[in-house]
């Protein structure tokens, strides 16, 4: 049996806004899923279809209104926070504002490497930054030292993706990890992602409202609508032969350059 | 033979200010005919943006016309830059005398233009009936009034959605805008709202009615489809097929960094590659087989939903970034990134070669130099 | 790696040993690159206080209260001359002397002022919505409550409800009027900062709270905490000396301010040389509350991100 690193169930975040007509809206509702060993679950769903929320809930950044998130045969009330973030890592879909302008592109991550590997000296802290640099594919000389402004979006993402590695995370968070970064430099993150699953056996739980990426990088999709989940499964019984209504809609209108709708 | 509608040759804009120069479009050529749907497509801040507000004959603020000249309709809407630093003060009067010129005739009745993120320039605080009539008053130079009492030179006809209309005139012009409006698949009480009570895809579809409003020859759309769902999405794209097949407009020029998205409407595509133009060919061929290395890298980076199949197994990217605008280099832009670079490439620009010989495909690299 | 490079490398690393001294040096050389006119501007006052301080230690020039004799008369309304720059006043007091105190006084009553102020702020318009939750509610309440009290009728009434008012008492009634439209524009600040994804990212470095204040929020709201400190160190010395004018200042005679050497003379405003002993501490005030204008419009080029971007 393939070892199950999350469990959702029955997640739930209801917003309330307005001051004085007050409005609900569930930014997630009933949600369960759950994502095993070197597992892409891609979740998949329009604007606003409640995806970075239950990504949040997952990051803790967000508490959620009710339900259980269970990692590892335990719930994560249970994890101390800093353990936590030792198995799940995450990156955003704005790579600029993922950084703090303030100071250099190093400061992410000193920051990560001063939480997990507090006790290593100084020159192997050095060695472990550029290697996993490359292991993203950068080199610490061409973009340590430098400004986030002055790296481009495919470089700042990466290198988030390698703060996320020097926690050796089990489940990575991808939150449209690739909707704000040119189209060159998008096929690059997606491969890394793939790399990491094989190699490296992360799961990661990969969202993002482009079917076409949806298709290429994951072994199962969820489809998400308004909040819940209306469809899942492995990649090609969802998005070859999809049964629920909401996702055949959503499948034609896909533009794709492999069909004309005219 | 088609007719010519728009012919654009070697235009050149760049941006000054305190920031320097930047080179956003240096020299880009191409010939757009009577029905066609042509695509730009290019990485962003490759100058699809800064083309298109070139190609309207009055460029935003910072972004100034430099040289080469753009005839629309057989109207040229430039005039060269003299050489001569003594003149460039006549000149400049000229220009600007032209600039209004354009903004009153060719503008909105031969040119449509959708700027990017139009749909966010809705004034929030207007409903959009009034909205529209402020667009009429900077057309007529008076607000669309109930009635005109003074005698009768003062009223004014405009053609608006094929009709002959008095265009001081409000309720005739609401009338006209209403059914065109109505064309476009929005009921006619969204002229009553404001801004934020509609969705993306009806604010979207509404700066396009107001765009073609006066039926023009061309329409522009910088990128009107990037901010919505797909499920929005193809609602507008299938607008703009339904714009041409009513005869609103016949000529679409769609601005998009999305390919799929392009390979949907377009039978014509340009690439931008850091202000230039690298490759002029039609829609299918830029899919199937693209010249340029660049056109190449672009295809073969994008992962497109395949709905019958799986999906690639094998995207490329290209590494690198494009060159800085600011101080563009002398050969290829091309070139850093380039994995079929030779030593020509870094000394000189490639000049446009046409592989099939003939003038519906080319492309502006050295490895096709016969 | 060369022996070489692994100097240069471990070189920084050794001072970085603890975090709150990485985060000290960090955000000191990120002040300094950032806001250099600024920086010079306010080194410029640290020396002027440094001289002013000197100054008032020279045995001639250390007691304002002296009563100057010429010969065995005392030397009392004297134009202004070589002995007596600004002349005397009734008193026979040196009224340059005074002013030299009044000056060295007022802008240490101004920091302290601004440092009170500003701390306030900070702590209401930075960790309150940073906390978020209860914090938040709390510490906007307070700040609102403040915003709508009526500040100098308050200040005034207060004052004039103490017996004995010393410098201290002064300067924490005004400092701690003078802080909520601060505290209200920080605040805004952070509520859109706090939606940042690099806070995020703090968060999932596991770091608390206070450590993702103090190292991600303040640092971008600098600019505003900067304009801050100069606006209330303004507003305190002037202020200070419209509350001094009125007599309900400091009235011990160990600590003279500007304002104080105004009132200090109102009831010999008929001397025949009251203009300087009027007019003087008014000059100086003004070009005080200029260095500061100076500095605060500055900032604009901070705020202007096309500026910023060139260094
Ligand atoms: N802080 C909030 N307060 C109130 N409602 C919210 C809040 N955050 C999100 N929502 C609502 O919750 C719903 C889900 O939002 P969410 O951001 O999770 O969508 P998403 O799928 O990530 O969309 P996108 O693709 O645009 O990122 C939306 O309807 C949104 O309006
Ligand atoms: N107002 C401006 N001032 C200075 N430079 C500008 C300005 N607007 C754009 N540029 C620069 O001009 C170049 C071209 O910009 P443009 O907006 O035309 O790109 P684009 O292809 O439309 O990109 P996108 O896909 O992001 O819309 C970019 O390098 C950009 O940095
Ligand atoms: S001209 Fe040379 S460098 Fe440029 S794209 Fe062609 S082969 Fe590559
Ligand atoms: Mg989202
Ligand atoms: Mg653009």
């Amino acid at each position: 049996m393939v070892e199950e690193i999350i469990r959702i169930e029955n997640l739930t975040k209801r917003y309330i806004s307005g001051i004085i007509k007050q409005k609900e809206t569930y930014g997630a509702l009933d949600v369960s899923f759950d994502i095993k060993r070197g597992e892409i679950l891609s979740l998949v769903g329009e604007s606003g279809s409640g995806k970075s929320t239950v990504a949040n809930m997952i990051l803790r950044l967000l508490k959620p209104t009710m339900g259980n998130i269970i990692l590892l045969g335990k719930n994560i009330k249970e994890y101390k926070i800093k353990k936590y973030y030792e198995n799940v890592q995450g990156i955003f879909q704005d790579p600029y504002s993922s950084y703090n302008f303030f100071y250099k592109v190093d400061h992410v991550l000193n920051q990560a490497i001063s939480h997990s590997l507090s006790w290593v000296d100084i020159a192997e802290k050095e060695r472990i930054i550029s290697n996993t640099l490359e292991i993203v594919g950068l080199r610490g000389t061409e973009t340590l030292g430098r400004f986030p402004h002055q790296l481009s979006g495919g470089q700042l993402q990466r290198i988030l993706l390698a703060r996320c590695l020097l926690f050796k995370p089990r489940l990575l968070i991808a939150d449209e990890p690739t909707s704000m970064v040119d189209a060159c430099a998008r096929a690059e993150i997606l491969n890394l992602l793939k790399k990491l699953k094989d190699k490296s056996g992360i799961s990661v739980l990969f969202i993002t409202h482009d079917i076409g990426q949806a298709q290429y990088i994951s072994d199962r999709v969820i489809v998400m609508k308004k909040g819940e989940i209306v469809e899942r499964g492995p990649t090609n019984d969802v998005f070859l032969n999809p049964k629920n209504d909401y996702t055949q809609n959503l499948l034609a209108s896909v533009p794709s350059i492999y069909r004309k709708w005219a | 033979m088609a007719e010519l509608v728009l012919k654009v040759e070697d235009i050149k804009g760049y941006y000054k200010g305190s920031f320097g120069t930047v080179h956003a479009v240096d020299g880009v050529t191409f010939d757009i005919y009577k029905g066609d749907i042509l695509a730009i497509a290019g990485e962003s801040g490759c100058g699809k943006s800064s083309l298109a507000e070139l190609l309207t004959g009055s460029p935003m603020p910072m972004l100034h016309y430099e040289s080469g000249q753009v005839t629309v309709n057989e109207i040229p809407i430039y005039i060269p830059k003299p050489e001569d630093k003594s003149k460039l003060g006549k000149w400049r009067k000229e220009q600007e005398k032209l600039s209004n010129q354009t903004r009153k005739d060719v503008l909105c009745k031969i040119i449509g233009y959708v700027p990017q993120s139009s749909q966010d320039s809705l004034n929030p605080v207007k409903k959009i009936r009034k909205f529209i009539l402020d667009v009429m008053k900077q057309r007529v130079g008076t607000k669309p009034k109930k009635q005109i009492k003074r005698s009768k030179e003062d009223i004014k006809y405009d053609t608006l959605d094929g009709q002959k209309v008095r265009i001081n005139f409000k309720e005739e012009v609401l009338t006209r805008v209403r059914e065109h409006l109505e064309k476009l698949g929005l009921s006619g009480d969204v002229l009553g709202r404001y801004p934020h009570e509609l969705s993306g895809g009806m604010k979207q579809r509404i700066v396009i009615g107001i765009s073609t409003l006066w039926n023009p020859l061309i329409l522009i759309a910088d990128e009107p489809t990037s901010a919505l769902d797909v499920t929005t999405q193809k609602i507008l794209i299938e607008t703009f097929m339904h714009l041409r097949e009513m005869g609103i407009v016949e000529t679409i020029v769609y601005i998009s960094h999305d390919i799929p998205t392009l390979a949907q409407i377009c039978n014509k595509c340009i690439v931008m590659y850091a202000g230039k133009l690298v490759e002029f060919n039609s829609m299918d061929n830029i899919i199937h087989s693209p010249l340029h290395p660049y056109s190449q890298g672009l295809i073969h980076s994008i992962a497109s939903f395949n709905p019958d199949g799986s999906a690639e197994t094998d995207l490329n990217s290209i590494p690198g970034r494009p060159p800085n605008l600011r101080d563009p280099p002398e050969g290829c832009r091309f070139y850093d990134r380039c994995n079929q670079r030779m030593d020509i490439c870094k000394e000189e620009y490639p000049p446009f070669f046409s592989p099939n010989g003939n003038d519906s495909s080319r492309v502006a690299c050295w490895l096709y130099k016969k | 790696m060369t022996f070489e490079k692994k100097i240069l490398l471990e070189k920084p690393e050794e001072q970085e040993r603890s975090s709150v001294s990485i985060m000290l040096r960090k955000v000191f050389q990120a002040i300094k690159l950032r806001y250099k006119t600024q920086f010079t501007l306010i080194m410029g006052l640290v020396v002027l206080v440094i001289i002013l301080e000197i100054l008032t230690k020279i045995p001639r020039l250390s007691d304002p209260f002296y009563s100057y004799k010429i010969g065995a008369s005392y030397a009392s309304n004297l134009p202004p001359s070589w002995d007596f720059w600004l002349g005397t006043d009734t008193g026979s007091h040196d009224i340059f002397v005074m002013i030299l105190h009044g000056t060295r006084n007022s802008i240490y009553f101004g920091i302290g002022c601004a440092l009170l102020s500003t701390t306030l702020a900070i702590l209401l318009g930075v960790f309150g919505p940073f906390v978020g939750g209860k914090a938040d509610t709390l510490s906007s309440f307070i700040t609102n409550i403040f915003m709508v009290f009526p500040q100098l009728p308050f200040i005034f009434f207060i004052a004039s409800l103490m017996k004995t008012r010393s410098w201290v008492t002064v300067m924490i009634i005004i400092g701690s009027f003078s802080w909520p439209w601060a505290a209200r524009s920080i605040r805004s600040q952070v509520l859109t900062l706090r939606e940042r994804n690099f806070i995020k990212v703090s968060k999932m470095s596991a770091l608390g709270n206070m450590r993702i204040a103090f190292s991600e929020v303040v640092p971008n709201v600098l600019t505003y905490i900067l304009l801050v400190f100069c606006i209330s160190f303004g507003i305190g010395i002037i202020t200070e000396a419209g509350i001094s004018m009125l007599g309900l200042g400091d009235q011990g005679q160990n600590f003279i301010t500007l304002g104080f050497v105004m009132w200090y003379h109102e009831p010999y405003n008929m001397s025949p040389h009251y203009y300087n002993i009027w007019i003087s501490p008014g000059i100086v005030l003004v070009l005080i509350y200029l260095v500061f204008f100076v500095i605060q419009s500055s900032f604009i080029n901070t705020f202007n991100p096309r500026t910023r971007e060139n260094k």
